[in-house]
């Protein structure tokens, strides 16, 4: 038995049912197999996403809660989330621990490339010129196979030079692509997996020009058939991939949350300021970041990042250098503001990482802010007249995250699992790909489907 | 080079006007500065595939084969042309597979008018039994189900066509709009690599990043580029940024 995953970031169920007709391969795969959608994270952002999904733990396990993440109570800037912040196993550890080896291309979490047994191409948020596979040598077969430097993202894509993003995903998805079906020709694993940053990259940017409910729609847009374009050549290499698989083989195709039209911003800093929380030193221009240094800490009592989900941090005594809120207070402040958020035009649902998590590992933001259902992104920088914007602050982009992605499984033997009805979640994914290797129980999670060896 | 290097696919009956609609395109490309590998179905077959035969197998083959030249070629920035009957759906499905950027144009010209044109006497050989498995008389041609674009020769010319087929072309940003014309330059390595960094800086990604970064500095130097093009103020515009491009010694003064 092997298992082969195909990670498709940001992938909802809804465009699967859109684009259907045009889609022989998936379509075949969801008749003869079994397709659930699948419950994201908390928060469904692509890093603790995929780690939770093939870990079975959950960001506040992991202490991993976005790209970026609080190394320390400072007011300082946030570090980026990497492979050396996964102190838990994952799948190819499980796997390498029981003499089960493993090829893993470009899934988030795996820079710098962690050793494993088998070969590792590490993820989009590998730095120019860092080494990027495991072993270090099999960049030559990478560089060989894919006919020159390998991509791993493209490059600027909160862009307007959309033809640009758009032949850059698809080229970029060609070689990742040519490198995952050389791997399966190979036939030196038992788990392959190849995760796909395009797919993400399209729907930002040219999700407003096919969807005519996004509030910023381009009716009659020469880029209205970009996303469906992307889907259709997905597919066929899909196809490609399947048609160099033996009999033997079990076909996962996953995704870490969904994706859904932006429908527009709120500047939570700007909020706090309203809301006499947050002193900034002087007054800034419109759409300026929120740095340390322009904030008065001794008047600030909350301050927020921005991004696809909001992060509200406290000013506490005793654990944030110049803190104001005494810790005895943080509660009712922290419910506050929830309030008041819920006020909001667009609504908002606030999270308290303690409710929502099995364990708080540090360090977590003391709210998690989800506006208008997902559809409204949490905006960070200040000085703007109006609370509500169209446009994200940091680039042009037509899409939001959404909470549910799909989960389907395919292959000979595939069963539903014991538990498993309607939606099926994101922390039960390791254990399910662990399944058809008898090693389901070495990864907290239930099986969403039992595979039956028919050998 | 940009990654813009499609495979624009041109399937349809012998005769629809697939040959003529790609030559025609390849004119209008060369105008733009953008320079096009054209694959026509006679030339691969005398070339590329003079093994093989008319069956569905070979027939298959075949489009393998010129999936395979056209996706080398854009691999490396070549934008191809492919002029090939392609009758069976899996033959366009092939290449699909095999391109990232498959553009599938369907020429498409009814039975009646491609016989009346015949420009090679085939079908007047296949009708007296001459050619086996000829498409259209007597093996089928599998329309596309979703082409990117139809083209019906029935009633548009030849040039009508091919306007239509580069409006497309340019709309989606493939090549180069109406007066603009692509540049391939020589630029000295220690001065890229400078501003490609600045670029970075200023957030202007990709690998013409210099040319970009130019055009911005340009473009603030003399608010709003653009602003005037109603006015026939694109070829001034033009000139600004080929006189910074000079000044910097990427192009010949």
């Amino acid at each position: 038995m092997r298992v082969v995953v195909i990670g498709l970031d940001s992938e909802p169920p809804v465009l699967w049912e859109r684009f259907d007709a045009v889609l022989p391969t998936i379509g075949r795969m969801r008749r003869e197999g079994i397709f659930l959608p699948l419950a994201s994270t908390d928060p469904p952002i692509t890093v603790p996403a995929w780690m939770s999904m093939l870990s079975g733990r959950d960001p506040g396990e992991l202490g991993v809660y976005g790209f970026r993440n609080r190394a320390s109570y400072g007011y300082g800037a946030l570090v980026t989330a990497d492979a050396t912040h996964v102190r838990v196993p994952r799948v190819w550890d499980v796997l390498g621990a029981h003499g089960l080896k493993s090829a893993v291309v470009g899934v988030p979490g795996t820079y710098p490339p962690p050793p494993v047994a088998g070969v590792v191409v590490s993820d989009f948020l590998t730095p120019p010129g860092a080494p990027y596979t495991s072993p270090p040598e099999f960049r030559e077969t990478v560089e060989r196979v894919v006919g020159g430097p390998y991509r791993f993202d493209v490059e600027g894509f909160r862009s307007h030079d959309l033809p640009r993003i758009r032949d850059e995903a698809l080229a970029m998805t060609e070689r990742r692509f040519d490198l995952a079906c050389h791997l399966a020709e190979g036939g030196e694993w038992d788990f392959l997996m190849v995760h796909e940053i395009g797919l993400d990259r399209v729907h930002h940017a040219f999700w407003n020009h096919f969807d005519p409910r996004s509030p910023r729609h381009v009716p009659d847009s020469p880029f209205a058939s970009v996303v469906e374009r992307y889907h259709r050549y997905l597919d066929a290499r899909i196809a490609d991939l399947l048609a160099r698989l033996t009999d033997e083989c079990v076909v996962f195709v996953v995704s870490d949350h969904g994706s859904r039209a932006m429908e527009g911003g709120v500047y939570l800093n700007d909020w706090l300021r309203e809301e006499g929380l947050l002193t900034l030193r002087h007054e800034v221009e419109p759409g300026t970041p929120l740095r340390p240094e322009l904030v008065d800490w001794s008047r600030t009592r909350a301050w927020a990042e921005g991004g696809y989900y909001g992060r509200v941090f406290l000013n506490v005594a005793g654990r944030e250098p110049e803190g104001t809120v005494a810790p005895a207070d943080a509660r009712a402040l922290a419910e506050r503001i929830a309030r008041g958020l819920g006020e909001l035009r667009c609504g908002a649902e606030v999270l308290v990482p303690e409710e929502t998590y099995r364990a708080v590992r540090p360090i977590a933001p003391d709210l998690m802010v989800y506006l208008g259902g997902l559809g409204w992104r949490a905006l960070g920088s200040v000085g703007h007249d109006d609370l509500y914007a169209l446009e994200n602050d940091t680039g042009p982009d037509g899409a939001n995250h959404d909470r549910l992605g799909v989960f389907l499984a395919w292959g000979k033997g595939v069963g539903l699992g014991a538990r498993c009805s309607g939606t099926a979640s994101i922390l039960d994914v390791a254990s399910t790909l662990l399944e058809p290797f008898g090693l389901a129980d070495k990864l907290p999670g239930e099986p969403i489907v039992e595979v039956t060896d028919l050998a | 080079m940009r990654d813009s290097a499609f495979t624009l696919w041109c399937t349809g009956l012998s005769g629809a006007g697939k040959s003529t609609l790609c030559a025609a395109v390849a004119r209008e490309l060369e105008r733009r500065g953008v320079r096009a590998a054209w694959l026509d179905g006679d030339e691969v077959r005398r070339e590329l595939s003079a093994g093989l035969g008319f069956g569905r197998a070979d027939r298959i083959e075949n489009a393998r084969r010129v999936a395979y030249v056209a996706h080398a070629l854009n691999r490396y920035g070549v934008p191809v042309l492919v002029s090939l009957i392609s009758p069976y759906r899996e033959m366009r499905d092939v290449a699909r597979a095999r391109l990232s950027s498959f553009i599938e144009v369907y020429v498409r010209c009814s039975l009646t008018t491609c016989e009346r044109r015949d420009p090679k006497a085939l079908y007047a050989r296949a009708r007296r039994g001459e050619i086996p498995a000829f498409t259209g008389v007597s093996d089928p041609y599998e329309e596309p189900e979703h082409p990117d674009l139809v083209v019906d020769t029935d009633e548009l010319g030849p040039e009508e066509a091919a306007e239509r087929v580069v409006r497309y072309l340019e709309g989606a940003g493939y090549i180069p709009a109406p007066g603009m014309r692509r540049l391939h330059l020589e630029v000295p390595a220690d001065e890229f690599s400078r501003l490609e960094a600045a670029a970075s800086v200023a957030g202007i990604a990709g690998p013409e990043s210099f040319v970009r970064l130019v055009a911005a500095e340009a473009a603030t130097s003399l608010a709003p580029v653009g602003a005037d093009r109603a006015e026939g103020g694109a070829a001034a515009d033009d000139e600004v940024v080929l006189a910074r491009l000079r000044d910097l010694g990427y192009i010949d003064a």
